[in-house]
């Protein structure tokens, strides 16, 4: 890894061999949860922002089931972005993180507020970021958007991946072709590309079958959380547009909502030190 | 820059003692460093733990290492169940430790009791070892069938007292001015904590268990394996250790294994890390280096 301050690290979290980054000291925990999307991980998706907030707390980002980071990718995905929920109560309590705050960026997102519902009890503060995923649980229509046909599109190649990158950031100079070799073949490594259809057909069923929908839902707990909340939004999302949290910051009256300029979907790796001043304000 | 030692938990999920299993054993641990992993395995003895034992060694080997200094199960900060414990509990403790980290082919240093854990790991599983340095072990000597010879000072007995504590660490440590006020502390701390005596008298009944029941004997004997192994591993010996005494329990394991370095500090009681801390780093770090 390029930046000293974070560590690879390997637990077993309930039987699940998760791969994690880890930054900082003796603080309080945080627990990071990274965004879908091919070649994503724990590093990839917060490695700009970890070293910010590593002077203050301990910083744990997993990568999650379903493909990606190093974490098993044979683990059953059966329900989607549930079953990263899942993984995420066994990563803390194999970790012992009796109390943490925790954030999420896209369907991180998703996972960090759905774990904060199930586990109140454990989660101090929540901060959210871009997340399309919580717009469609909270019933909010969610279009086709330019992102979201770049990354459908992924197919395995460099090109592809370059495509979906550009699509989550503003600044593309970030897109280095260096990034574009570690994630695409992050994306290709034995496992991941099947994980990867495997979760996708169960984040079909958990937001479709009507059943399974309830535990995707949270049209009805979400507004009721009385976990502090704050939501980051990139101004220049392309993937997950602004107005779309807009349209979800008025479902949500109690959540401050925080627009950044010069941010994309990724508002954490385009504008590092301002979403690390908002998660430390709000964690501190 | 001086180094941080990190205080982390991990669930081991599953450690098999004597007649039982612990599912879900919340583990203390002290963690620094980068690089290939290493594991220390700390003594036994009253409020013994992972930063206790090693806080000399910690720094000088995260310069070079990934170091995982393990609260063993009933000592320490980690979970003291009411089980009966043998020394195989301790090995299988670290053993499901090395799993749940997946550290995957680790260096192991041990001292006195842990450094027959640490041996132990090594045999039972030789295929995820480096290496290993073993520092004055009695309990090691034990299980190759020797004798002190009525040599080795009896350890003072842990009352629950600050005294009682001070006046065993006063056995294993020769130099006075190493048992600091926050060695002492910690170790009170530690030995204080609910269930640690609890264990240590367990396995106490367990030494005198051994003596007439050779089916728990075998468990702990490794006269017939420990010559055939070939993974590299030595020892290092304090010249002055009243406990496992060099003369005769030191000089009788060199006189076994001829051909696996033996280092003689001299004037270091039992704890040789915390003793004689820069002979004995520099001894581990070059060990390590070539192997």
């Amino acid at each position: 890894m390029a930046d000293m301050t974070l560590r690879s690290r390997f637990v077993l979290a309930g039987r699940i061999r998760t791969h994690y980054t880890e930054a900082g000291g003796n603080g309080p925990a945080v627990v990071l949860c990274h965004g879908g999307g091919p070649g994503s991980s724990g590093e990839a998706g917060f490695a700009r922002i970890m070293p910010l907030l590593a002077d203050k707390f301990q910083v744990y980002a997993p990568d999650g089931v379903g493909g990606f980071g190093e974490t098993d990718p044979y683990w059953p995905v059966n329900e989607g972005t549930q079953s990263r929920t899942d993984q995420l109560e066994a990563f803390i309590d194999a970790l012992c993180l009796d109390q943490i705050c925790l954030a999420g960026n896209s369907q991180g997102a998703w996972v960090a507020a759905k774990y904060a519902l199930e586990h109140p009890d454990r989660v101090r503060k929540l901060f959210l970021i871009s997340s399309l995923t919580i717009a469609g649980a909270m019933g909010v229509p969610t279009p086709v958007t330019e992102g979201m046909k770049a990354l459908r599109s992924y197919d395995g190649t460099k090109q592809s991946m370059r495509q979906v990158m550009e699509a989550l950031v503003y600044d593309k100079s970030v897109v280095t072709d260096q990034l574009i070799e570690i994630r695409n073949e992050a994306a290709n490594r034995p496992g991941a590309p099947a994980a990867r259809d495997a979760f996708e057909q169960g984040q079909a069923r958990l937001a479709k079958d009507p059943n399974l929908r309830l535990k995707f839902e949270v049209i009805h707990t979400l507004p009721r959380l009385a976990i502090p909340t704050v939501f980051a939004w990139g101004e220049q999302d392309t993937f997950a547009p602004p107005e779309i949290g807009r349209e979800l910051q008025k479902l949500l009256p109690n959540v401050p909502f925080h627009f950044i300029p010069k941010a994309g979907h990724q508002v954490q790796t385009d504008q590092p030190q301002a979403l690390a001043d908002l998660m430390l304000a709000h964690f501190s | 820059m001086s180094t941080v030692l990190d205080s982390h938990w991990v669930v081991v999920p599953q450690v098999a003692a004597m007649r039982e299993t612990v599912y879900g054993v919340r583990t203390h641990y002290t963690h620094a460093g980068r690089g290939e992993p290493v594991v220390l395995v700390h003594g036994g003895g009253p409020g013994s733990s992972g930063l206790s034992g090693w806080a000399n060694m910690i720094p000088e080997l995260a310069r070079r290492y990934e170091v995982f200094a393990i609260d063993l199960i009933g000592a320490g900060f980690t979970d003291k169940p009411r089980v009966e414990y043998s020394f195989q509990t301790q090995v299988n403790h670290v053993a499901g430790f090395i799993d749940t980290l997946n550290l995957g082919s680790v260096r192991m240093v041990g001292n006195s009791q842990g450094a027959y854990v640490a041996i132990k790991y090594v045999l039972d599983h030789p295929g995820r070892v480096k290496s290993a340095a073993l520092i004055s072990t009695g309990t090691l000597a034990k299980a190759m069938g020797l004798s002190d010879d009525g040599k080795a000072a009896p350890l003072p007995r842990f009352d629950g007292t600050r005294e009682s504590l001070e006046s065993f660490m006063s056995l294993i440590v020769n130099d006075p001015s190493k048992l600091t006020k926050e060695l002492i502390d910690s170790r009170f701390e530690a030995a204080s904590t609910p269930g640690h005596r609890e264990m240590m008298e367990s396995l106490d009944t367990y030494r005198k268990v051994m003596q007439s029941d050779p089916n728990q004997r075998q468990v702990y004997d490794v006269k017939a394996r420990l010559p055939m192994l070939t993974l590299p591993w030595c020892m290092i010996w304090g010249a002055a250790d009243r406990t496992a005494p060099l003369d005769p329990l030191g000089h009788r394991m060199h006189a076994l294994f001829p051909n696996i370095p033996f280092h003689v500090v001299e004037g270091s009681g039992h704890q040789v890390q915390n003793d004689k801390p820069e002979e004995c780093n520099r001894l581990v770090m070059s060990f390590f280096e070539a192997n």
